[in-house]
This record gives C-alpha cells, sequence and structure tokens, in this order.
C-alpha cells in the first residue's frame, strides 16, 4: 500500500519536531540528530536495496566519504562554510556512488553484496591511512557550524539543520518513489529483463539509483560529523554498514516510513536499554543478548520489517487504514 | 513491418535458429508454432534483442534492429510480452501499466525530485490514460490491486494491456494464453482480433494451442529444430505434411497423405 | 636464503592460513547450499567454539585431543540451536531478512562470550610444539602442517560423507530442490538443522586451528570469517570443491603480499584481497568453480 504523506500531516509531525527539543534534556536532542542523520542514510540505503534491488553492504563508506569532505572543509576554512560544505559533501559522495555503479551493471545479487563489502572496506582502510599520514589518527575536530562568524549552538543549531533536512530529503524520495523513477527502480529489483523489454535503460537507472544513494548516506555522513564534533576513520566500519542494513530491514525494505521507523527505533535503542540497565558490569553482556534478541524476535513475529507489520495489521483492523492513501 | 532474413543464431555446437526468414505484414497477426525446443523463444529473445544473431538481418519498420540495444526497441514500436509472467509483482496494476509508456515520461530526474509542476502534470495525465485504458478493458475496479494477488488469467490479461500503452506497431506474444480456461482465451483472442483491428497492429506470436492459433492468424509459420519448416495460411499448413511428421510422426503423415481427398 | 625457496616459504607459510580459511568457507557454503542463508554468524560462532577449547585447555588442563572435540561440540550445538530457534520460526520471511536474524545471533552469542570470558586478548596454546619440519631450504611450523592436514582431512571426510552417507545424499537432495526433497519423504528441517551444525562444526575447527596463530580475542574470528567468505566467493559460491581452491589461494597470496616490500602494501592487505576478489567477479562472475548464470534465453 502507499503511504503518502498528505499536508497537514507534514505540519503536525514538523510542530512536534520543533518543539521536541525544548521539551527534553539536550542529551536527547543530540540524541534525536543521530537519529535523524540515520534516518536519511537509511533512506539512501532502502532506495538503492530496498527499491533498486542492489544490495549494499558498505554503504558505510559513504557515510565516511561525506563525513570527511565535510569536515575536511569546515575543520580548514571554518564553521560558517558549512552551509557549502554539507551540499558539496553530499554531491561528491553522490558521484563516488558510480563507483559501485560498475560492478552492480555486471554482478548477480550475492556478488553485488560481497563487492560493496570490499568496497566499505577499502574506503575505511583509505581513509585510515590517510589519517595516520595527514596525523589525524585522533579524528579531526569539526567546528561549529556558523552564520558567518557567529557560531550556533551546536546541540540544536545541528537538531534543527537535521530535522529541516529529513523533512526536505524525505519529500524529495517520496517525490523519487512515486514517479516514473520509483517505478523502475522497482521494475528493475523485481525483473530486470522485463523492465528492459519495457524501454527502462539498466545502466541509467542503476546509476540515478547508486548516486541518489550516495547522495543521501553522503549528507547524512556530513551531518553525523558536525553533530558529534568530530570525524574518525574507525567509526564507518562494517559494523556500521551492517547497522544501516538493519535499519532498513527491520523498519521495512521499501517502504519510506520503514526506514524512518527503522533508523528511529535502532538509534534510540541503545539509549532506552542504557536506561533500563544500570549495573555497568553486566551491561555489555545484557545490552547485547537484548539487541540481538530483538533482532531475531522482530524478524520472526514482523518478517516484513515493523512498517510492514503495521501496513498487514491496517489490512485486518480498518481503522488503521487512515494512515494510508491509494494509490 | 518486421523482415526477418537468413537469421541464425548459435550456441556452440547447437543451431537453435538455423537460416530462418519471415515477414509479419503491417496489421497481420502471425503464429509462430512448434514443437518444444524447435527455437521459438529464441527466436523472440533475438528480435527483442536480449541476444544477438550469429548471423543475419532484422529489420523492424525499415530500421536495422541489430544496431539496438533490448531498452530501445519499445521505442521503436515494438513491445514484447513474456511467457512466465513480465508484470512486475509487487507494483499495482495502474503502476504496472504506468511503465508501459516508460518511455514517454519525459520529465528528468531534477524535476520528479524536486516535484515540479511539469512533472506532475505528465504523471497526472498518464495516469488517466491508463485508467481509460483499465476501462475500456472493464478492470478499472483493479487498479490499485496488487498483480501477485490476481488471478493468472486476469494477469495475462493486463501483460497484454501494458503492451498496448505505448501504442506499438507491432507486439510479440509469447505464449499469451497458456494455462487458461477455453473462456479466457476467448476472451484474449477477441482483445488481439480487436486491436489489431483498430489500430492496424502487427502481432507476433508464440502459443502451444492450435485452434487457437488457427482461429486467431491470418497466416502461420511453423518452426522446426531451428528451421522453418512450413509457412502459409492455417489451411495450408494443417495440411502440410512436412508438419504433421513434425508433430505427430511418420505414421501421422503417411495416414493423412493416404487418406486427402 | 636463495630467492626460490624464499617464495616457497611464503607458499608454505600460506597453505596453512588458506586451509583454515578455505574449512570456514566450506562450513558457509554448505549452510548457503542448503538452507539459501548466508551465516554472518559465523565468526561469532568459531570465537565461541574455540573459547570453548580454550577452556578446556587452559582451564580443566585437558589435552588438545579433548578440547578440540570439545569446540567442535559447541559448534554443532550453536548451529543447531540457531537453526531450531532463530531461523525456522522466521522461515516465511524473505532471505533478506534472515541475514539479519544471523546477524542477531551473532550479536547474542558475542555478548554472552564476553560476559563468560572477558573482553582482553587470550594466547592460545599451540597444539604442536617442538622445532620446524625442514624441507629442503623451507621450514614449516608444526602447527601449520597440523593444520594442513586436519583441513585435508576434514574437507575429504566431508565430501565423502556428502557422497556416500545417507544423510549426506539428503543434504545434497535438499540443496538443490527442497519441495522435491520433501515429496521425496526427507525430513527438510532435520537436514536443514544438521547442515547448520555441520557448518558451525567445521568453523569450529578452523577457529582452533588458527587462534594459536591470532591469539583470541571476541572479534579476531571476524577477519578470518570474512577471508572465509571471500574464498567462497572466489571458488563460486556455490561450489564447495571451490572453497577449497579459493581458500588456498587467498592464504597464499595473502602471504606472498607480506613479502612485497612496500610499505604501504602490506597494510593495505585487506583491501588488496577484497580488490582481487572484486576483479574477478568483474572478469568471471560465477568464480573459478561456480555455476554460470546467463542472461535472457
Amino acid at each position: 500500500m502507499r503511504f503518502s504523506i498528505s499536508g497537514s500531516r507534514w505540519l503536525f509531525a514538523a510542530v512536534i519536531v520543533i518543539l521536541l527539543p525544548f521539551l527534553l534534556p539536550g542529551y536527547w536532542t543530540y540524541q534525536l540528530s543521530l537519529a535523524g542523520a540515520n534516518i536519511l542514510a537509511a533512506l539512501g540505503l532502502n532506495l538503492l536495496t530496498g527499491y533498486a534491488g542492489q544490495i549494499s553492504l558498505g554503504h558505510a563508506g559513504f557515510l565516511a566519504i561525506g563525513s570527511y569532505i565535510a569536515a575536511l572543509m569546515t575543520a580548514s576554512l571554518g564553521g560558517g562554510w558549512f552551509w557549502a560544505a554539507l551540499p558539496l559533501a553530499g554531491i561528491i559522495t553522490g558521484l563516488t556512488g558510480l563507483i559501485l555503479f560498475i560492478p552492480a551493471l555486471r554482478l548477480g545479487t550475492i556478488y553485488l553484496a560481497i563487492a560493496t563489502l570490499g568496497f566499505g572496506a577499502a574506503v575505511s582502510q583509505v581513509l585510515i591511512r590517510i589519517s595516520v599520514v595527514t596525523n589525524t589518527y585522533e579524528g579531526i575536530h569539526v567546528p561549529i557550524p556558523a552564520i558567518g562568524s557567529i557560531p550556533l549552538e551546536r546541540n540544536i543549531a545541528m537538531y534543527l539543520i537535521t530535522a529541516g533536512l529529513v523533512f526536505l530529503l524525505v519529500w524529495v524520495a517520496q517525490n523519487v518513489i512515486y514517479s516514473k523513477l520509483g517505478r523502475a527502480f522497482i521494475a528493475i529489483r523485481d525483473k530486470e529483463l522485463a523492465a528492459e523489454a519495457m524501454g527502462i535503460s539498466l545502466p541509467r537507472y542503476k546509476a540515478y539509483a547508486f548516486v541518489l544513494s550516495a547522495l543521501y548516506t553522503g549528507i547524512a555522513g556530513a551531518l553525523h560529523a558536525h553533530i558529534v564534533g568530530i570525524t574518525q576513520a574507525e567509526v564507518f566500519n562494517l559494523g556500521t554498514s551492517i547497522q544501516l542494513f538493519s535499519m532498513i530491514v527491520l523498519g521495512g525494505l521499501a517502504t519510506l516510513p520503514g526506514s524512518i521507523v527503522g533508523a528511529l527505533f535502532l538509534s534510540l535503542l541503545p539509549e532506552l536499554l542504557k536506561l533500563l540497565v544500570t549495573s555497568q558490569n553486566y551491561y555489555n553482556a545484557i545490552y547485547g543478548v537484548m539487541y540481538g534478541g530483538l533482532l531475531v524476535v522482530v524478524i520472526i513475529f514482523m518478517p516484513y520489517g515493523i512498517w510492514g507489520a503495521l501496513v498487514r495489521a491496517s489490512v485486518r483492523f480498518p481503522k488503521l487504514r487512515k494512515f494510508f492513501v491509494g494509490a | 513491418m518486421l523482415i526477418i532474413e537468413d537469421l541464425s543464431k548459435q550456441f556452440g555446437g547447437l543451431r537453435a535458429v538455423d537460416h530462418v526468414s519471415f515477414q509479419v505484414n503491417s496489421g497481420e497477426i502471425v503464429g509462430l508454432i512448434g514443437p518444444n525446443g524447435a527455437g521459438k523463444t529464441t527466436l523472440f529473445n533475438l528480435i527483442s534483442r536480449f541476444l544477438s544473431p550469429t548471423s543475419g538481418r532484422i529489420e523492424f519498420d525499415q530500421k536495422n534492429l541489430l544496431e539496438k540495444k533490448a531498452s530501445q526497441i519499445v521505442q521503436l514500436g515494438l513491445v514484447r510480452t513474456f511467457q512466465n509472467m513480465g508484470l512486475f509483482p509487487y507494483l499495482s496494476v495502474l503502476d504496472n501499466l504506468l511503465i508501459g509508456q516508460h518511455p514517454e515520461f519525459s520529465a528528468n530526474f531534477f524535476q520528479i525530485a524536486l516535484g515540479l509542476p511539469e512533472a506532475r502534470r505528465e504523471e497526472r495525465a498518464r495516469i488517466e490514460q491508463a485508467q481509460a485504458l483499465l476501462r475500456s478493458l472493464r478492470i478499472e475496479a483493479l487498479q490499485s490491486a496488487l498483480v501477485s494477488g490476481l488471478p493468472y488469467g486476469t494477469q495475462k490479461l493486463i501483460e497484454i494491456a501494458r503492451a498496448m500503452m505505448s501504442q506499438p506497431k507491432m507486439l510479440l506474444l509469447d505464449e499469451p494464453v497458456a494455462g487458461m480456461t477455453s473462456a479466457e482465451k476467448e476472451q484474449i483472442k477477441k482483445l488481439i482480433l480487436r486491436i489489431s483491428e483498430n489500430k492496424n497492429l502487427s502481432v507476433l506470436l508464440i502459443d502451444h494451442d492450435m485452434s487457437f492459433v488457427m482461429e486467431l492468424c491470418d497466416r502461420i509459420i511453423v518452426l522446426s529444430f531451428g528451421q522453418v519448416l512450413a509457412q502459409g495460411t492455417p489451411e495450408e499448413v494443417q495440411r502440410n505434411p512436412a508438419v504433421i511428421e513434425a508433430y505427430l510422426g511418420e505414421e501421422a503423415r503417411h495416414l493423412v497423405e493416404t487418406g486427402k481427398d | 636464503m636463495s630467492e626460490f625457496w624464499q617464495y616457497g616459504q611464503y607458499i608454505v607459510g600460506g597453505l596453512a592460513a588458506g586451509s583454515v580459511y578455505a574449512l570456514m568457507a566450506l562450513g558457509m557454503i554448505l549452510i548457503f547450499k542448503t538452507t539459501d542463508i548466508v551465516n554472518f554468524a559465523q565468526a561469532d560462532m568459531t570465537m565461541f567454539s574455540t573459547f570453548v577449547g580454550y577452556a578446556v585447555l587452559t582451564g580443566l588442563h585437558w589435552p588438545f585431543a579433548l578440547a578440540l572435540p570439545a569446540a567442535i561440540l559447541a559448534g554443532f550445538v550453536l548451529g543447531i540451536v540457531t537453526e531450531r530457534l532463530a531461523l525456522r520460526p522466521a522461515r516465511n520471511a524473505p532471505v533478506i531478512s534472515l541475514l539479519i536474524t544471523t546477524l542477531g545471533v551473532a550479536l547474542i552469542i558475542n555478548a554472552i562470550a564476553g560476559f563468560i570470558w572477558g573482553y582482553d586478548t587470550k594466547s592460545f596454546p599451540y597444539a604442536i610444539g617442538g622445532g620446524p619440519v625442514i624441507l629442503g631450504e623451507v621450514r614449516i611450523k608444526r602447527q601449520d602442517v597440523l593444520t594442513f592436514g586436519v583441513a585435508l582431512v576434514l574437507s575429504l571426510s566431508l565430501f565423502a560423507f556428502l557422497k556416500f552417507s545417507r544423510i549426506g545424499i539428503a543434504m545434497r537432495a535438499t540443496a538443490q530442490n527442497k519441495l522435491a526433497a520433501q515429496l521425496m519423504g526427507i525430513n527438510v528441517h532435520r537436514i536443514s538443522a544438521m547442515c547448520w551444525g555441520i557448518g558451525a562444526a567445521i568453523g569450529a575447527v578452523s577457529g582452533v586451528l588458527i587462534a594459536p596463530v591470532i591469539s583470541l580475542d571476541l572479534n579476531v574470528m571476524v577477519s578470518v570469517m570474512l577471508k572465509g567468505f571471500a574464498a567462497a566467493v572466489l571458488g563460486g559460491f556455490t561450489s564447495l570443491h571451490g572453497a577449497l581452491v579459493g581458500g588456498v589461494v587467498i592464504g597464499v597470496i595473502e602471504s606472498l603480499l607480506i613479502a612485497i616490500p612496500v610499505d604501504w602494501v602490506s597494510q593495505f592487505r585487506e583491501t588488496f584481497v577484497f580488490a582481487l576478489i572484486i576483479l574477478v567477479l568483474v572478469v568471471r562472475p560465477h568464480g573459478l568453480l561456480g555455476e554460470a548464470m546467463h542472461r535472457g534465453t
């Protein structure tokens, strides 16, 4: 079923989102900002994997590239350049998406997954190497975004910027999905040959998918760097790629709200768990078991993700249907 | 409209298509029949450019088809359906039809992504077009249904409808009535006749249901072991001894020959 | 030492590591062929089983001959439990979701292992001590000989098992066509469970063999799994024989890359191995021995 976010709901969500940082302690604002960046990265990955069917297990590589480009710009030129650094990071990362596009044309699913794994590992290694050479192994310190030369308050500013970008890019994603682009992606995912027979050029649309996905993820990386205040290559490792992947599967593949739900769920969950588990000794073990157990259990009871389960439930409970708009 | 000239396709030692030549003229409905493994699907794959021939020519609407890639033939007016269903199962009926017009959409990436009015307008217009087609087939109510949930016969019907969306000059139908009931086959037969007449559409179809093919087609081409065994009107082909032998064996041919009036 | 023997030294060293990667690959491919799932928990299952072996060796002070079976048993149990409790209830989920399930299982196993054995690196005792075996001018560690030997015996046994035993044949049938196998009366669920058990058990063996060389902590087996993965891919992901070839090739190449005196090359070893894999895939997508997949027709 199709979920179109209508005007009034946008407004409603926007109001809540803007009010939140003033109601919550600063720590949660920070966590929500990170969650927001994750939403963008998850959206990017979902566009590529969920909609276009191109598996990527190395998406942390794009996060890293976006993060480093933006960080290098503001670190060397000043916080006032944030507004240029962000889109630039997105665009350049988008173009690097074309690197993966070439193996995607030739390889089947499993093999493409391996290739993307290699990509993620390669980016990570290259960046670590660069950081050793430039003596920034401890990480690049990222200045606070500024307007002109006036620095903003990092926490709240980044929250609002991230929220704004999330709204914007979700809207863009919605435009893309419910158009010939989105249909072409799904066609390629499900039956490449039939897609070609319908006039969809595989190279062109796969390229779109990779570039768009990398763009979103690059922006997410750039945001991440400025939310946290520092960027380090080790952070963007296989575990991160896998976490992104989990977000879209848990949330619901090929569903827009699924990316949002999945990202929020897996970003905020650790924090919630921390509230539950007080004793430091057992924290790691209990956290690991709960987190892993949650993944296993969700897949058992919601094989199509959380949003997928909601959609299915709405078929049986018509009251939920008002959340959905028909095609 | 379609000219196949001396077309051959070799896979290693196997001649799947062996010096095949025939034509399909404007407005004609031509049936391609033959025992399993005769090379019919390979021929279709060659025409729709999923394969490249070892030798020979394919000309469509006076253009050399061999210069084109598979994703380019729709724009020339040639559309194909698939034996095991070319519809996209997790898209709605409407979305599938819209894909049928994919090359017609002129909005570019940025116009779509930014939700610009031109893109939205075009999308709405095409949706209306698709809905009109569904209405003419009396299945407008199904437009939002996911294809995977529909009965098989309906899916096949929709696949043909989708092929019509790009207003093609010729249809390649790969077993359009396989697995259907007689009533459904009748419906498809009438549909094909209707669209062929109205739009002067050429049709080349493969099928194994002999009565369907004989009743529908203006001409028939019989393929066996990659070669053209016979060509002609349904009556001519039915009486052709070589054809009978290919299908039913030598004794049947003998029977028919001696029993002929 | 002359050039020739020097390279020989590296190659031989690579063979031992390669055997370990090959075993990892074998385990993962066995699971993949029968249940269509890539076991991302292989590293953690291996790690856990190796820790069990470690506990037997250093905790109970029992000999290696008992530690190895203990590890194998642990692996076997982990595999079967995973299949029964995590995968079978979710069998209606799309394959992509099941990858997440294996990740979840990996996290759980990792957390429990951390709880039991802690987070510091342990040094794993060698199974065979003593001086190196000398062939010509090449010195081979005894452990390496053992590793290679065990790997060889294990893979040959596995192949024989699959080819000649009833359960092995049932496994192959299930791998080829699950539905048909069910229709022929094969209990597909039990076969899947067994495959998971055996796959994890093979991983356990590889872990115990390589632990003395790379030490043992919670995450050390991840890179071994990745290389096993690469070996599987190189050999063609569905070919068991390919796994052996792939493992050996990767082990030897990795070893030879150490030999190159350029500094950054050895640092980038892992990337090189991956780059090699990607290159192979672009040129020959079905790997060295896998089944080719054709477009069209």
